[in-house]
């Protein structure tokens, strides 16, 4: 009798999605038992497949909320037969016996049945749908105002600012303290005593308002993090107090920057004013060249959208060149998209964006796809066959000139880091060009892992061992020098390659510091030769 | 809601830094502010605006960074409303959340400069003399924010009726 085939990881991942318990899975597989499944799955390292839960008290309070099967499962995520199942388990047979508020609300031409992205309605783009769902409307059009309750308010270390705010309204509690994160990163850890008072305001204003995701100074970057610990899913819209909020388009959720007042009004009514922007579809296409990396493609399209490109406009990524990018890559781009001055970058939802959610978040979701027949303000197709390694010179993201065209400048300080090009993959691939060899001795080069989570992987993998006997610091996730706060603050006359994401006058200290930014490859090469070096010859 | 005023005529381009340069003055005084609007256009006979007046300019109106202040000294110069056919992304934004009505559309070129016109808000028409013009009028949330004089006074006042 012939030996069975093992399922690989990826099989036995996409079949416990569809048949989810072992019994199940064996079943289909066939002439096998549970406990065969569940050794590979030990032995793959898969957790077993968990069920969400709902208490007696959560169910009872949305059938007494709402009295309607298809409204409670849509607010859990459910069918509404699996809430009726739910509700039926804790014995709530009984309608409501008061109509409420919201019930009125809902026969008044508030979201009815026919609402939902089921229908086909045509010529939407994924910013128009993620809109009109969050704002409970059929369909809308680009220039709408619209309002709508985010899925998350993220703010940082200006959260100070927005309590401040919050607390002048007189009310005692915030909105909805699960949408609300909180992450210190721009200050981590604090650099003066006005923001340690700030720290010192924010924890205890999280303490008594039971916010339970509030990240500490210790945990990273908030980007990092929300796209992390799947505090945004594909399909929902987001805001935050930092522009480059628009990141979190890489799993395919709309998400922009807002300022602290705006933030402040959130947390009191859980409702912010937006307009619907027009679209851009950007395509790209090809194979990346060895040594051109995610970040040189988005310097090579802000090279030729320049910096007013995008403006009040979303960004959508496409293209085979995209499709076949890594959650990190697209991080990248949707990041530095904020530096067209789009108001959100998106790349579409696809079976990467599954696969990297899986394990990170328990919540169902609904991914927005484009229409085929989408309207779009401008399109733009580049192909990146022949793409060489990118950077931007001072003081304009815009201003990008081929690496070799800039090679032989000498540096002063190499940064690695940041939203942009903080991740494993990031640090790996400077850690693979700097391996076994020494850094130029009048070269600084600062790390800054993206998060915890990153600088725990990376330690293990031996990356920091490498960089380190190499002559790095590593410093502590966070934003460190890109904010010009702390951590490598650059003296007059000082040149700076870094992998961030802003190259303006004084972004890191002195105004006459020139900054330029860069893939980490390019980074982590020019460390090495201490004069900006073109990476190519370091791919064998 | 409706808004009177003359007009003063603002070409293309008009960044937040032309409309107030904040580099000399960083006091937040309303009369210190208002005389310094418009005073980064260069030109020595650039604008003088009066109370009462409404602003028609043409593209990107406001880009740049630093609109806030330039927002904060338009309204303490007294300015009513402003007309663009674009405005920059955060102009747009902080302008409505401070109260100041701010409308895209595009006049015809025959317009002058002092003239009186009147916005209609809730409506979404523009009267001036000799012709009307139409545009999208705002939402009822977005009309309670000016009304109220801003996005803080508006849900101050939300909170206070609950």
């Amino acid at each position: 009798m012939p030996r069975r085939k093992i399922p690989t990881k990826a099989e036995l991942i996409q079949l416990q999605k569809l048949y989810k318990t072992d019994e199940k899975i064996a079943e289909r597989l066939g002439n096998i038992s549970p406990q065969l499944v569940a050794y590979w799955r030990r032995k793959k390292n898969i957790p077993k497949h968990s069920f969400p839960k709902f208490s007696r008290q959560e169910i009872a309070d949305l059938w007494e909320r709402f009295g309607d099967d298809y409204r409670c499962g849509l607010e859990l995520g459910i069918s509404k037969a699996a809430f009726y199942n739910w509700r039926r388990k804790y014995g709530l047979k009984e309608k409501p016996a008061f109509l409420k508020l919201e019930q009125l609300e809902l026969d008044l031409g508030g979201p009815s049945k026919s609402t939902g992205r089921k229908a086909n309605y045509g010529h939407q783009t994924i910013t128009q749908k993620i809109l009109a769902e969050t704002a409970g409307l059929e369909r809308v059009e680009p220039g709408e105002m619209i309002e709508a309750e985010p899925d998350l308010a993220l703010s940082n270390d200006n959260t100070e600012q927005v309590i401040r705010q919050f607390l002048s309204f007189g009310l005692s509690y915030v909105w909805n303290p699960n949408r609300i994160v909180i992450a210190l990163d721009h200050n981590a850890p604090v650099s003066s005593l006005a923001a340690a008072e700030g720290h010192r305001a924010i924890r205890e204003f999280v303490k008594r308002q039971n916010i339970k995701y509030f990240y500490d100074v210790r945990e990273g970057i908030s980007h990092q993090l929300i796209i992390e610990r799947g505090h945004i899913l594909p399909g929902q819209f987001g805001v935050g107090t930092d522009c480059h909020a628009t990141s979190y388009g890489s799993i395919g959720a709309f998400a922009t920057g807002i300022d602290t007042e705006e933030m402040a009004a959130i947390w009191a009514t859980g409702k912010i004013w937006i307009k619907v922007p027009p679209t851009i579809k950007i395509i790209i296409n090809g194979r990346m060249p060895i040594g051109v990396f995610a970040k040189d493609v988005i310097l090579f399209v802000a090279s030729k959208l320049k910096c007013d490109g995008a403006v009040y406009r979303a960004i959508e990524f496409n293209g085979n060149a995209v499709s076949q990018m890594s959650i990190s890559e697209r991080f990248t781009m949707t990041n530095m998209a904020m530096e067209l001055n789009a108001k959100a970058a998106i790349c579409s939802f696809d079976t990467i964006t599954r696969r990297y959610l899986s394990g990170r978040t328990k919540m169902p979701y609904r991914p927005a796809l484009p229409d085929k027949d989408a309207l779009y303000d401008e399109t733009y197709e580049f192909n990146i066959d022949q793409l060489v390694p990118q950077i931007s010179c001072p003081d304009k993201v815009d201003n990008v000139e081929t690496v070799a065209d800039r090679a032989g400048l000498p540096v002063d300080q190499v940064v690695i880091g940041s939203c942009t090009n903080g991740r494993f993959d990031d640090l790996r691939i400077a850690a693979d060009i700097i391996k076994d060899k020494k850094i130029h001795p009048e070269v600084r080069l600062l790390i800054f892992p993206g998060s915890r989570e990153i600088y725990l992987e990376a330690l293990k993998k031996g990356l920091i061992r490498a960089l380190v006997e190499a002559g790095a610091m590593i410093m502590s996730p966070g934003c460190g020098c890109c904010t010009g706060l702390h951590q490598g603050i650059l003296a007059a006359g000082e040149r700076c390659l870094a992998t961030t994401n802003q190259n303006s006058r004084g972004q890191m200290g002195s105004p006459e510091a020139e900054i330029y930014l860069v893939s980490p490859a390019t980074a982590a090469a020019s460390a090495l030769r201490g004069v900006i070096t073109d990476p190519t010859g370091y791919f064998k | 809601m409706i808004i009177t005023g003359r007009t003063v005529l603002l070409g293309d381009n008009i960044s937040a830094r032309m409309i107030y340069p904040d580099e000399g003055n960083k006091s937040l005084n309303p009369a210190e502010m208002a005389a310094l609007l418009f005073n980064g256009i260069g030109d020595t006979d650039h604008p003088r605006s009066n109370v009462d007046d409404i602003i028609v300019a043409g593209r990107n109106f406001g880009i740049g960074d630093n609109s806030l202040p330039a927002i904060m000294a338009l309204q303490a110069a007294g300015i009513r409303g402003i007309i663009a056919v674009s405005f920059g992304r955060y102009f747009f934004r902080r302008a409505i959340n401070h109260g100041l009505p701010i409308i895209e559309a595009e006049m015809p070129g025959g317009l002058a400069g002092g003239q009186q016109i009147e916005i209609n808000l809730s409506g979404g028409k523009i009267s001036f003399p000799g012709g009307e013009k139409f545009f999208q009028p705002y939402p009822d949330f977005i009309l309670r924010i000016i009304e109220a004089g801003g996005l803080i006074p508006s849900v101050t006042a939300g909170v206070s009726r609950r």
